[in-house]
């Protein structure tokens, strides 16, 4: 139908307007297909790769090697190899973790270069190379040993490259792992000793297959890969980008059809008395409806293929987000049908049904009372009982456009609140990420050096000692820490904000909360091996981010655990000691532990940054559409005004400046909800990155955020003013508005 | 009989008051007429031309075109009479800006069952030269022989002209009282014309003036004049 053209020839004369709306449909549907397209991709070929390499279902640090290792597996039904592995600090400080390479379990992939052929050859991970210029070919220095790089790999229980399951900090450039022949690795003396297990079926007997174990070693732990971080982290990464790719787009392709709706209304509006000249012509209300509707469809459409389209370019920069993150082979990006559908199905159906209701309510007119061109003032705020009796004439109008403008300025409130709020919320994310780092670096640890031994060892060294034990807590397995009751080096607080000694026992506030214990209950431990119980009654709960105990007294734990007197695992120090390096397992200094978290911590900071800039915009949009809109329908009250005599800097004070009051009561309403909300999320985030995130909403980032929602109103009233300056009242009137 | 009103009422209730538009009405019209109906503003002629339309509702009495009674159809049923019987001229034209002339007629041709040849009646209302221009590239007068030719290519029973002259100049005023003789005679179209100007009575085949909603009077013209001999 002819008619069709009026849409085309309608958008290439409003094309600013529809530009705007297919950009703004556009920028949400990239968000979600950049997301949706990497992320999924990621997850099915991990998956792939998972499955390929077979990747364990348990890690099984012992004491010594098994002796029917065999038996067991054909007993168990299982695969089970074994590994050696070894931390090795280089002259420069960094800490190589080198493991025999695996045939059965958590096989390697080679990645770049040629496999290992010789007991000097060496695998070495990508991102420790690239950080440490360690090209393909070069001799690599470990141990006193000199061996050669034949190229890089990855295996997929170290998609997180860390030194411990439990581990989140990363820190490419200091810390990297390493693959060399299992005789290589065996023959060192600090080797240790674990297996990797991976059940042939869903029917593992675990509790027997660790006594059949414990006959011939010690078992010192036994982890699920999903408890692993270095193997399961990713998952957790995935989950929460899976979500936020779901919930951020979302709210803002919510917005964008809100404002794309009321774009569309505008325009309807303005086509009223053609509306009812077809009408009266004889056009159904259907076939308008399709007409009207159809730049709905079109605006959708073109802005959801263009953001596929350009989501597809962004995938690639969110992959590499992730590959630098974590070691993951080069996944292909693929674009899924239901990605695909989904980007295209959302944005139509959001605005088909908002655009059917304002044109429903303006369908449902009469031919005639379109052709008057007095559906708007039907619609419109009686002000018949509003008398405002002694108000002064700059409040009587103000009130007026107000009333007269409810639903906008209502719309208004709204979007700004919803912008304030992911504002705030991004910004008390930003601001619990910083508490933490500081409390935890600045308070709660204060050593410079941590040392983890292989073994446990006894004496007195220069530094605090830990002991640890782990042991299961309703069927989850906890650490048990036996700490020096005179330890300095880790000043953590209680609940009440008390100074913790560690002369009780504590309990950390992750656990409390997760298991529902407080000071006064008495726990009961087993131990997963034997039938041993241990009961230990908690005085405290202690208030620590990242790690998760129960602590006690060094002494009482070795003789209550029957550990030789003056054992232990671990030492603190606040300067560098003399040990001989085959004793130990690990070093780490607080220099490095402070780059490395701050390292992983980067992208989320980055992420809730542009997040804030993000909803920074969108309040921009919002207010920008609909203050723009109020002045279009007040042209001929702006023309009159003009007449009167009135300036353009009155006119602006009658017309946007109490625009700000809006701003303001739109941040108020949002400090409510932010209340209501941080917290659940922040928890959301804690159980996600497996520690405590406390929920802290600094003053300084609030203000910001509000200066950032009133510099925007400020940058739209500007921009406003300049429209009414535009505006000429001569052509105003003559056209009759 | 094209039409027949029978003692046709017309109220509106406003919070502030009630106002009488048309008060017991009776009128009757031949197929091929043009009628004529003249009064100041406020004597109910458009709201007796929008109620013979189809386009408002909520009155007493009887209003019967083409044997079909409009106060017993729904708003759908009106539509598709709208579609079928009747073309509207609008005092200010009403054309689709952003359409050319030929497809602002289009426009109608498209939901008629039985459109005139668009070409033809371009060059009936003498506006072939233009009818790649769009309406704002074109005079008032012109615009009003686009609006004449979008109403008449459906093949209309009824031309209902709302002043068609009210916003012309002289010349172009003539012009298109010409071209609605000429339709009336070329097509056979009844035309029923609503305007303030006394000088267009003298080419009616009928003549109606109402007054605060009632006939004052309404007579046959015995010796029509020709458009070109109107003078006002």
């Amino acid at each position: 139908m002819v008619i069709h053209k009026k849409l085309l020839r309608g958008s290439l004369s409003n094309h600013l307007r529809f530009i705007g709306s297919i950009l703004m449909i556009a920028i949400c549907v990239c968000m979600y297909t950049s997301f949706a397209s990497s992320m999924w991709s990621l997850f099915y070929e991990l998956q792939d790769y998972r499955e390929n390499c077979n990747l364990h279902d348990y890690l099984l640090s012992v004491s010594n090697e098994i002796d029917n290792a065999d038996a067991l597996a054909d007993q168990y039904g299982i695969d089970l190899e074994c590994r050696y592995y070894c931390e090795i600090s280089r002259d420069d400080g960094d800490v190589i973790r080198l493991m025999s390479a695996n045939e059965l379990v958590d096989r390697y992939v080679v990645r770049e270069g040629g496999d290992l052929s010789g007991e000097h050859d060496l695998l070495l991970d990508r991102q420790y190379a690239k950080a440490n210029a360690c090209s393909i070919g070069s001799d690599f220095e470990l141990n006193g040993k000199t061996y050669t790089v034949r190229g890089y790999y990855t295996e997929p229980d170290f998609t997180l490259i860390t030194n411990s399951v439990k581990g989140i900090s990363i820190n490419h450039a200091s810390y990297g792992i390493a693959i060399a022949s299992k005789e290589a690795v065996s023959s060192l003396p600090q080797a240790a000793v674990e297996y990797l297990i991976r059940c042939r079926s869903d029917h593992f007997a675990r509790e027997d297959f660790l006594k059949d174990v414990y006959a011939s070693a010690m078992v010192e732990k036994l982890i699920a890969c999903e408890s692993d971080n270095r193997a399961a982290y990713i998952d957790g990464d995935l989950k929460i980008y899976t979500k936020g790719m779901q919930i951020i787009p979302l709210f803002f392709l919510i917005v964008a059809s809100f404002v794309v709706a009321l774009i569309l209304s505008k325009l309807m509006k303005a086509e009223t008395v053609q509306i009812g000249v077809l009408y009266a012509m004889g056009y159904r209300p259907m076939d308008l409806y399709r007409h009207y509707i159809s730049y709905a469809v079109v605006i959708s459409v073109c802005g959801g293929l263009l953001g596929i389209g350009s989501g597809m370019l962004l995938a690639p920069v969110l992959r590499s987000l992730v590959t630098e993150r974590y070691s993951v082979p080069p996944f292909r990006i693929s674009l899924e049908p239901g990605t695909a559908a989904v980007s295209l199905l959302i944005p139509v159906c959001f605005l088909v049904v908002l655009c059917s209701l304002f044109m429903i309510s303006r369908l449902m007119q009469s031919p005639l009372t379109l052709l008057r061109n007095q559906a708007a003032e039907r619609s419109g705020f009686s002000f018949r009982g509003l008398a405002m009796k002694g108000a002064s004439f700059t409040t009587r109008f103000r009130t007026r456009e107000i009333l007269r403008n409810a639903g906008r300025y209502l719309f208004m409130v709204f979007g700004v609140s919803v912008s304030a709020v992911m504002l705030l919320l991004f910004a008390a994310v930003l601001g619990s990420l910083n508490k933490m780092m500081d409390e935890t670096f600045s308070r709660i640890v204060n050593y410079e050096y941590m040392y983890t031994y292989a073994d446990m060892t006894t004496g007195k060294p220069d530094g605090y000692r830990t002991n640890l034990n782990y042991l299961l807590l309703d069927g989850e397995e906890i650490s048990v820490n036996g700490v020096d009751t005179h330890n300095t080096h880790m000043q953590f607080e209680d609940t009440d904000g008390n100074p913790v000694t560690f002369e009780d026992h504590g309990i950390t506030i992750n656990l409390s909360e997760k298991f529902d214990i407080h000071a006064g209950d008495t726990v009961t431990l087993k131990s997963r091996y034997t039938d041993a119980e241990y009961r230990i009654h908690i005085d405290r709960v202690i208030v620590s981010y990242a790690e998760d105990f129960i602590s006690m007294p060094l002494d009482e734990f070795n003789t209550y655990f029957g550990y030789p007197e003056n054992s232990y695992l671990i030492v603190t120090s606040d300067h560098a000691l003399e040990i001989d390096p085959e004793l130990l397992l690990s070093v780490s200094s607080r220099k490095n532990s402070r780059e490395s978290i701050d390292e992983t911590l980067k992208p989320v900071r980055y992420l809730m940054i542009s997040m804030m800039v993000m909803a920074a915009l969108v309040s921009f949009i919002l207010m920008s559409i609909i203050i723009s809109m109020i002045l279009e329908d007040s042209r001929f009250t702006i023309s009159m005004l003009k007449i009167l005599g009135y300036s353009d800097k009155r006119i602006s004070g009658l017309l946007i400046d109490f625009n700000r009051y809006i701003v303001i009561l739109a941040f108020a309403v949002s400090i409510p909800l932010i209340l209501k909300s941080s917290s659940k999320i922040m928890g959301y985030l804690s159980e996600m990155m497996g520690m405590h995130i406390p929920t802290y909403l600094n003053p300084l980032h609030a203000a910001i955020g509000f200066a950032m929602l009133y510099l925007v109103f400020i940058a739209v009233k500007l921009i406003m003013k300049r429209k009414i300056l535009s505006i000429d009242p001569a052509e105003t009137l003559k056209s009759g508005e | 009989m094209l039409f027949e009103v029978k003692n046709l009422t017309k109220n509106y209730n406003t919070p502030a008051q009630k106002f009488c538009a048309l008060n017991k009405v009776n009128i009757q019209a031949e197929e091929g007429e043009i009628i004529v109906i003249l009064g100041p503003s406020g004597s109910g002629k458009s709201t007796f031309l929008n109620i013979i339309g189809g386009l408002d509702t909520g009155y007493e009495g009887d209003v019967i075109v083409g044997g079909t009674n409009l106060r017993t159809l729904g708003n759908a049923a009106l539509c598709e009479y709208r579609r079928r019987n009747i073309g509207f001229v609008f005092q200010f034209y009403n054309l689709i800006p952003n359409l050319t002339v030929r497809e602002n007629v289009e426009v109608c041709s498209d939901i008629s069952d039985k459109p005139l040849n668009i070409d033809e009646v371009l060059a009936a209302v003498g506006i072939s030269d233009k009818s790649r221009s769009f309406p704002k590239e074109l005079s008032g007068g012109q615009q009003q022989r686009v609006s004449i030719a979008r109403a008449v290519v459906k093949n209309p029973r009824i031309l209902l002209c709302d002043e068609p002259t009210g916003a012309l100049d002289y010349a172009s005023a003539k012009d298109t009282l010409k071209l609605l003789e000429h339709v009336n005679r070329q097509y056979g179209t009844t035309i029923l014309i609503i305007t303030h100007n006394p000088a267009i009575a003298d080419m009616a085949d009928t003549v109606i003036t109402l007054r605060s909603g009632e006939i004052t009077s309404i007579r046959r013209n015995a010796e029509k004049k020709q458009a070109e001999e109107i003078e006002w």
